[in-house]
């Protein structure tokens, strides 16, 4: 007889039906008055795609064939880009677009290994001067400031 | 039809528009030349470069890149044997044993030559085909968009990658998320956690860039970077030797155009599976068979007609049914948006100037992009040089500013990032991101449509099967649904006789 085993693809689906069923139970405290007798109302159709969600992640969890493609691999180096990722969004409305871009650019390519220091910071400063030139000044749309106004 | 093209070339040839489609076809050919950019991906981070371009303006970018992409693609494919994008894989085929002969500069001359083929015929197929599709699809009530809806979902079947299974819970997913914000029809704020910037709902354009772009950064950083070195290959052009020869090359262009389109109109058909099976048939009707797999054009040129011919067929369903062909034309959704246009058949009451224009964009990128085929290819071939650790960096940046650009608030980030960790990890797990954007496009529609037609009936669930064309668009679904089945055995069939064909 097959052993069942835990893949990690089969983690992404249980994940995946754990969330079906918050929702699920998030619906309950909802207000599902409706308008008009006839509407199905506002629980109706969210229960639905919570519902399917459900079932097909379990679907594939029992019949969908563990994938064997290299899909990439989850090592220290995409933990440190993804939390250099998170910090960006935290620094972003705190240090304003420039200095946050820059230090955030300058880690990344950093924890890569990417090149030179000189390399890092040249293209730090032209990536983050670039946009910045396009976006606030050509396209007029503002991007965050931080205390030193930009 | 003749009138509408006229005045779509009208709006295109001004100074203005056709430097933006000269831009686009550049800087799609260079980021789909640059591996590890996928065309949606491309896409998705350019979507805010049009915040402040009109509608037209911003189609014509959008396009002539999707056009540029997929030509670009097989330029790293041919010169590095490494694909830029799924679709082009097929290329390194043959593409890179032309490189091995010293024969790279032919195999680039014949792609731009397939490319441009392929891509009229796409263009030409979508102008004759999508005006009666949605003169047809102007008719639909609550009933049968309720069906097309629900087509879409299983549309899901050829969008995905890592089983049917997978797929359908990804696309759930999608049509699960769009029920955050003010329920349509009471006004019931659903699933908001309290928040008042969640009323209106999670925003589109940032979900795409996180879906398609941010979570390529993490999947890149798991991959470490690869050394890649452009041989001291010639990339002078070359023609055919002859006139039977080059008469040969169209005739094989046109064969995998026609395979292209016939393969991108059925909804998620796509540019991979539509290559995979040009090149099975142009080995079946080349004289040389046993020349495939060492270095023949005919197996460049056929799957490169179908690649580019995809481009237009898979804008037949978005334009006239409003469900994305394939990713990259998900992504075009949201320009469509951005502008205020929902893509669909009332596009052609409400906008049809700016469809037409969009036409007269896709030919005139065609010819921008055989033009600069020509001239550029030595700089294209450069572009694939990019260490892809730079490339990262860039991406991060460019999806933050683009996501905030957005909304100008914070709630456009955080969705960007959340969406980039939830794409890094299906992706991880095989799964295709597209029926997530299949999901978030139909949820809406599904929702709207299902309540107005119960409203409608008296809640009368019978009302949804009473319609000929409803049911038809049942039938079709169930047919779709059924195409993975199909075109995965196909796909095997097809793979395998490559292989066979190699190694003979």
């Amino acid at each position: 007889m097959k052993r069942f085993a835990i893949t990690y693809d089969r983690g992404v689906m249980l994940a995946l039906i754990v969330f079906g069923v918050a929702v699920f139970a998030a619906s309950t405290r909802i207000d599902g008055a409706t308008t008009s007798p006839s509407d199905i109302g506002p629980l109706f159709v969210p229960r639905i795609f919570a519902g399917a969600l459900i079932l097909f992640a379990v679907l594939a969890i029992l019949f969908s064939k563990p994938s064997t493609e290299d899909h990439g691999g989850f090592n220290v180096t995409t933990l440190a880009v993804a939390a250099l990722v998170i910090a960006y969004a935290l620094l972003l409305p705190r240090l304003g677009y420039v200095a946050s871009t820059l230090l955030i650019l300058m880690a990344i390519l950093n924890v890569l290994r990417a090149g030179s220091w000189w390399s890092t910071l040249l293209f730090s400063i032209g990536m983050t001067g670039g946009l910045y030139l396009i976006f606030e000044k050509v396209l007029t749309i503002g991007l965050p400031s931080g205390p030193w106004g930009f | 039809m003749l009138d509408g093209l006229a005045s779509g070339f009208h709006q295109i040839f001004t100074l203005h528009y056709l430097w933006i489609v000269l831009i686009g076809s550049a800087v799609g050919i260079a980021a789909g030349a640059t591996p590890g950019m996928s065309t949606a991906g491309t896409l998705a981070i350019l979507i805010p470069f049009t915040f402040t371009m009109d509608a037209v303006g911003s189609l014509a970018l959008l396009a002539s890149v999707y056009t540029g992409a997929q030509y670009g693609g097989s330029i790293s494919a041919t010169l590095l044997n490494t694909p830029g994008a799924p679709e082009s894989a097929v290329i390194t085929f043959d593409g890179y044993p032309l490189t091995q002969q010293g024969k790279a500069g032919k195999a680039l001359t014949a792609l731009i030559l397939a490319g441009l083929v392929g891509g009229l015929v796409g263009t030409i197929v979508l102008v004759l085909a999508v005006v009666p599709l949605a003169k047809e699809a102007l008719r639909f009530g609550p009933a049968e968009m309720f069906a097309l809806a629900i087509f879409g979902i299983t549309v899901v079947g050829g969008l995905v990658q890592g089983g049917i299974w997978r797929g359908l819970a990804a696309a759930s997913l999608g049509l699960l998320v769009m029920m955050v914000g003010q329920d349509p029809v009471t006004g019931t704020n659903r699933f908001t956690l309290g928040s008042t910037a969640l009323l209106g709902g999670i925003p589109f354009i940032p979900a795409l860039i996180g879906l398609f772009a941010l979570s390529e950064v993490f999947l890149l950083a798991g991959k470490g970077d690869k050394h890649v070195e452009l041989r001291n290959v010639t990339t002078k052009h070359e023609w055919a030797g002859s006139w039977s020869e080059f008469r040969t090359w169209i005739r094989f262009m046109l064969v995998g155009a026609a395979v292209g389109i016939f393969v991108a109109v059925h909804p998620g058909g796509g540019a991979t599976i539509a290559s995979l099976i040009a090149y099975s048939v142009a080995r079946q009707m080349s004289k040389n068979p046993g020349l495939f797999g060492k270095g023949a054009i005919e197996g460049i040129i056929t799957p490169e007609a179908a690649d580019k011919a995809t481009v237009g067929a898979a804008m037949i369903p978005l334009l006239g049914l409003g469900i994305p062909g394939s990713a990259s034309s998900a992504v075009l959704i949201g320009a469509f948006t951005l502008h205020g246009i929902e893509p669909g058949p009332m596009i052609f009451k409400n906008h049809v100037d700016i469809v037409w224009a969009l036409f007269a964009a896709l030919f005139v990128a065609n010819f921008m992009v055989f033009a600069l085929g020509f001239v550029g290819v030595p700089l294209f071939a450069r572009v694939t040089l990019i260490p892809r650790k730079f490339l990262m960096a860039a991406i991060v940046a460019l999806c933050f500013v683009g996501a905030y650009a957005n909304g100008s608030n914070m709630l456009a980030v955080w969705t960007a990032l959340a969406f980039g960790i939830i794409g890094f990890l299906l992706r991880r797990a095989g799964v295709s991101v597209a029926p997530i954007v299949l999901g978030l496009v139909l949820g809406p529609l599904l929702e709207t449509n299902l309540r107005q037609a119960m409203i409608i009936s008296n809640g009368n669930w019978l009302y949804l099967l009473q319609s000929p064309i409803a049911l038809f668009l049942y039938a079709l679904g169930l047919a779709s649904a059924l195409w993975p089945v199909v075109s995965g055995y196909r796909k095997k069939r097809m793979l395998a006789a490559v292989v066979a064909g190699e190694l003979e």
